[in-house]
């Protein structure tokens, strides 16, 4: 997914500069005081209120007999920090910051916790022992913790639910497409007929999309019916069969899969400007015309009111997986559907402290008060005295409706509290009684439960877990970079029928490999066998 | 004429009388000189690090010295020559076509005779300067998206391009969408230099004109467009010595899997390696290299110049 | 009697090759400013409009389904006007500095009998293509002790070697010599000859360099991002950069993240973004043009 945001990586990495020490920072002192003074940064969502108004903060810092002074940013941290991290102006305590590369090429900036972790933390010692997915999220290759992760395990297992408009299927008659050429047969009723019922029988786009490689909401979902199991939103391509790691880009299916939908564009099914399009532009033509029409078939989105609107979204059910039956005999694959669960609920490097810290020992203990169960909850949608979360019982609690009546639950989420940015373990016996947007997500993915099953340790790769080297981590990019400008191109041109698959193949696939495919396999089959326990 | 007669007088000057004379010259160039020292040269020592393996524990100076090793990664790299490619393709259809447009701009303005409508053209040309990329780049999109974009299907209409060409998404026509985007964006601001030095010809000049008999046309061509001569070979100078360097953000925003073949330039490609893992000195050496490629041109330039007009930057 | 007649038809037919010209050069300025003017009015109505109808191309010629929500966000936010004091503030403080260090370099650099003229040149040249990268200057400037101080927001770009080479280059070629020689002989130093004779015969220059300067520090926020993080200094530019970050649309993939917020207008800020920051900095540009016109300069002096 392309990022909108303004960044010059030349400017702010040509940069690239470098740096000494320099002071550390100058948190700390309060020997008359009885509060531990420090310094925090937080690199916060545009939305976020600021820090010093969110009373379960103040809360958990009076908890911690400690005080501090935050700082709080809001735009472009991945410019400013290289430039900060180098001069070694850094505060003691950073929340969501940090990268996994960071520890390595600022060696000696930031803290190692593990054994602050076990003597002053006993609710990250909870969730690495209970979530052991966090501990392996945690360490470096070599072992050491700089920075905790979060778990807040509510989220689906999926990202991605693909949306048909079943108006349009009533009106015209037709059943939900359960396979590869019923979704054909039902796409091209939705192109020659007036399926949204306005008198104009050229307004429908039968089938959308959005980007293509490790894209949430791009057709590279549907490989599933090729039995190709992602994880993660199989980012850069990358899947595991059978323990092996390989990439779809190369793969025989894939060609097939490309050949399904390129005869699917040729056919006009698919909208013409969907690869030029960006994500804004993808959300708006979801959400129907002027006279609030439906105006798209078939799409795939995160959940229907975002995606279709506070109106149109009745009109949208799930669908798929679909059984291919295209360039194979039915039954032949199992239709698998993306997984992913780590992706949506866990995430790396939430919290890490300065090596200059003035007093880890304190900041250690405020750190682990966000992984307490209640505080978790509060980080995650806002404080219980903020009016956000209500307490309902011992262990449960309910998301209150938005204080500000113009407001969604999403965007009061984001604006009261850290919400996804902090860091955090919800506990899985822990009941939240979510947001109406919620409910739906999780009752969509019940078209899914069959293919979820399908997962298992042979086929879950999550690269998230996954720990190389920084040598290996440096040569990966590089040869990331070679192989993506190839396989980004190629899709593309193979879909709109600029270029022959059949004809570029196996040149494509040469060079692909040639580019530095061979050398990346062999490095995530390392990591990924020593993740599973298995190297030889 | 005038210049080698007072060279002549100059060099017969002591250099007690040169001192003299020019003491005051380095004072007014003292503030400026002194700026660049602290905020440029003092700092200039970052460049050591193209040849280093950066670590925050040794320092800015430290770290291990590895040569060429960045560079060489470079340019083994399968990318080096299409990228390399891309960036000057793309620079060099933008100064053909954006560098000629302020000039022309800038002479028709100056001989609109109706002073109002002057002031109206003159004031909305350079607006566009002001929109920003990200938003330049969201009107591309929507103005010459392929079904319904109103400019792609005025183009479409009159003829001017393929009726089933995807502006947006083509390796064709990826250039021509990015330097013409350009020249609409800056004709105008960059214009605003020239019209400034047309304001210096010579009103005796034009008089001795009228009196010729010449043509308004025959003004432009044999007056007004001489003024222009000294501007013009500055700019075109620093227009060469900036030929490796394209605009990031706007070739960034405007890239898809479709036009990747022509819009993959150095500074994107730098960019997607740093993605992954942040490299220092990879992209230090990248950038150092395009430097010293655009040093090259403006040096190279320049002594063309010198030799064609008598002029340069140097 | 012929000769007479001969020349008659001259003036006439340059007359009407005037003409033509005269409507050649019409024709081009009225093309040239409706292929401008398009994309400007479209900016405006986007800003307006029902931000789906826009990303959908409906919206054309005219606004659809129009509302302000996009303004409302910008104006209602009370950091605007600092934003705006703060702008100001750089703007007219540092266009000041740049002109005074620029001008008098520019001169000194542009005397022809100037010996150290092309040593220092090349010294200004070189840190156009050469330079450590940001963080050795971010360290330089916390040597300095300029960090998150208004100070560094004024002097970021002191002097910019781009438009000293214009400065230059203007005065070398638009101020004729011999005023130097005829001034010399009056006993006239450099600084007076600079101050009474060069600066007001380059007002068009002065003008082009502040509309340059002026330009620079008001669309400025990288340096606001780099070496600020006082809120209380912010410029216009980061203020609003922050506001538009607010109304992006949620990225994919956070899980949760969406929730549809204010889904069909979000993108209006983008566009409305555009003309809150543009049109106070248009106002500027009449004050300048003037100077621009004809014959303001060297022919006054001479006759």
């Amino acid at each position: 997914m392309k990022k909108i945001s303004r960044r010059d990586f030349l400017r702010g990495s040509a940069a690239a500069a470098v740096g000494t020490m320099a002071f550390g920072s100058l948190g700390m002192t309060a020997s008359a005081e009885e509060k531990v003074q420090l310094k925090g940064l937080f690199i916060s969502h545009s939305l976020t209120k600021s820090l010093d108004e969110m009373l379960w903060l103040q809360e958990i810092e009076e908890a911690a007999g400690v005080e501090i002074e935050w700082e709080q940013i809001y735009t472009d941290w991945d410019q400013v920090k290289s430039t900060r991290f180098a001069s070694g102006d850094i505060p003691d305590i950073l929340i969501n910051a940090t990268a996994d590369s960071d520890y390595a090429t600022y060696n000696g900036l930031f803290m190692e916790l593990t054994d602050l972790i076990a003597e002053y933390a006993p609710n990250i010692t909870a969730m690495f022992e209970e979530q052991p997915d966090t501990k392996v999220l945690a360490q470096t290759y070599e072992g050491e913790i700089y920075a905790t992760p979060k778990y807040q395990g509510k989220w689906p297992d999926s990202n991605t639910v693909m949306f048909i408009n079943q108006n349009w299927l009533d009106n015209l008659g037709l059943e939900a497409p359960t396979t590869l050429t019923e979704l054909k047969d039902v796409l091209i009723a939705f192109r020659d007929n007036d399926a949204n019922g306005n008198g104009d029988s050229t307004d429908e786009i039968p089938l959308d999309f959005n980007s293509w490689f490790g894209g949430a909401y791009s057709l590279t979902n549907l490989i599933g019916s090729w039995g190709i199991q992602l994880t993660n939103w199989g980012t850069d391509g990358y899947f595991a069969e059978d323990g092996e790691v390989k990439n779809y880009a190369v793969d025989e299916r894939y060609k097939n899969f490309i050949k399904y939908l390129a005869d699917l564009y040729s056919e006009g099914l698919i909208n013409v400007d969907a690869i030029t399009n960006d994500y804004s532009m993808f959300q708006s033509l979801s959400r129907g015309d002027e006279n609030g029409d439906a105006i798209v078939g078939c799409v795939m989105g995160w959940e229907e009111t975002d995606k279709f609107g506070p109106t149109l979204y009745e009109q949208y059910v799930p669908v798929g997986p679909f059984v291919n039956d295209y360039d194979v005999e039915a039954g032949t694959y199992e239709p698998h559907w993306t997984y992913d669960f780590s992706g949506l609920n866990m995430s790396s490097n939430r919290i890490c402290m300065s090596a200059a810290c003035s007093n880890p020992e304190a900041a250690m203990q405020f750190m682990d008060k966000f992984y307490e169960a209640e505080v978790s909850v509060q980080v995650l949608f806002g404080g219980i005295s903020d009016g956000c979360v209500e307490k309902t019982g011992d262990n449960s609690y309910k998301v209150l409706d938005p204080l500000d009546p113009d407001t969604d639950s999403g965007t009061w989420k984001w604006t009261s509290t850290m919400a996804d940015n902090g860091p955090m373990y919800i506990r899985d016996d822990t009941e939240i009684e979510m947001a109406q947007d919620m409910t739906y997500a999780i009752e969509e993915r019940v078209q899914y439960e069959d293919a979820m099953a399908l997962v298992d340790d042979t086929n879950y790769y999550p690269q998230m877990f996954m720990k190389y080297t920084t040598e290996d981590n440096n040569t990966m990019a590089l040869l990331q970079a070679n192989v993506t400008n190839i396989t980004d191109n190629y899709w593309a041109l193979w879909l709109t029928g600029e270029s022959n698959i059949d004809d570029d193949w196996d040149s494509y696939v040469e060079s692909v490999y040639a580019a530095g495919l061979t050398d990346i396999l062999a490095i995530r089959q390392e990591a990924f066998d020593r993740y599973r326990g298995v190297s030889e | 004429m005038a210049k080698s007669k007072e060279l002549q007088v100059v060099k017969k000057k002591s250099i007690g009388w040169h001192i003299q004379r020019e003491w005051q010259l380095y004072v007014m160039l003292l503030p400026a000189v002194a700026y660049i020292f602290i905020f440029c040269y003092v700092p200039m020592a970052g460049i050591q690090l193209a040849f280093k393996d950066y670590s925050y524990a040794t320092g800015l100076y430290g770290g291990k010295f590895v040569g060429f090793k960045y560079f060489i990664q470079y340019f083994t790299s399968t990318n080096f020559w299409p990228t390399l490619r891309n960036t000057f393709v793309t620079s060099l259809v933008s100064i053909a076509l954006g560098f000629p447009a302020p000039i022309i701009l800038a002479l028709v303005i100056n001989q609109l005779r109706n002073s109002k409508w002057k002031k109206v053209v003159q004031t909305t040309v350079y607006i566009p300067y002001f929109i920003s990329t990200v938003v330049l780049v969201s009107m591309l999109n929507i103005l010459l998206a392929q079904s319904n974009g109103v400019i792609s299907n005025a183009l479409k209409m009159i003829h001017l391009v393929p009726q089933n060409v995807n502006l947006l998404g083509s390796q064709k026509y990826f250039v021509w969408v990015y330097a013409i985007s350009g020249v609409w964006q800056s004709m105008g601001w960059n214009s605003i230099i020239y019209i400034a030095a047309l304001s210096s010809v010579d009103a005796e000049l034009y008089d001795a004109a009228k009196i010729d008999g010449a043509s308004r046309f025959q003004t432009v061509v044999h007056i007004e467009f001489p003024t222009l001569i000294p501007t013009i070979v500055i700019l075109l100078i620093m227009n060469m010595g900036n030929i490796l360097n394209v605009g990031f953000d706007k070739i960034y925003l405007m890239q898809n899997s479709l036009n990747l073949g022509a819009s993959q330039v150095i500074s994107t490609y730098v960019y997607t390696v740093g993605i992954k893992s942040a490299q220092f000195s990879f992209a230090t050496a990248v950038g150092l290299f395009t430097n010293v490629i655009n040093f090259i041109f403006l040096m190279g330039t320049n002594t063309i110049s010198k030799r064609l007009t008598g002029s340069g930057l140097l | 009697m012929a000769k007479q007649k001969m020349a008659a038809n001259k003036i006439k037919e340059r007359g009407k090759s005037d003409r033509i010209f005269n409507a050649c050069v019409l024709l081009i300025s009225i093309v040239v400013f409706l292929i401008i003017l398009y994309p400007l009015w479209f900016v405006v109505i986007a800003s307006i409009s029902n931000s789906d109808l826009v990303n959908q191309g409906k919206v054309v010629f005219l606004p659809k389904d129009i509302r302000f929500y996009g303004f409302k966000q910008i104006l209602e936010d009370s950091r605007i006007w600092t934003g705006y004091a703060n702008t100001i503030l750089y703007v007219v403080v540092g266009t000041a500095l740049n002109l005074a260090v620029t001008m008098p370099a520019a001169y000194a650099l542009s005397r022809p009998d100037f010996r150290a003229k092309n040593p220092i040149m090349m010294y200004f040249v070189f840190t156009m293509y050469f330079s450590g990268g940001l963080v050795p200057l971010y360290m330089t400037i916390s040597n300095l002790g300029l960090i998150s101080t208004r100070w560094i927001l004024i002097l970021m770009v002191l002097v910019n070697t781009y438009n000293l080479i214009i400065a230059r280059t203007f005065i070398q070629n638009s101020i004729p010599n011999d005023l130097y020689e005829a001034a010399q002989l009056d006993g006239c130093n450099h600084f007076r000859y600079f101050g009474q004779i060069v600066m007001p015969l380059s007002k068009a220059i002065i003008s082009v360099e502040l509309l340059y300067y002026a330009v620079y520090h008001w669309n400025d926020y990288f340096t606001a991002l780099m070496y600020n993080s006082n809120s209380d200094y912010e410029p216009l530019q980061m203020v609003l950069r922050r506001i538009l970050l607010l109304n992006e649309a949620f990225s994919s993939g956070n899980g949760g993240v969406q929730g549809g917020y204010a889904q069909s207008s979000a993108d209006q800020v983008k566009y409305a973004v555009i003309i809150v920051s543009t049109v106070p900095i248009l106002c500027v540009y009449p004050f300048v043009q003037k100077y621009f016109e004809q014959g303001v300069m060297v022919g006054a002096v001479k006759g």
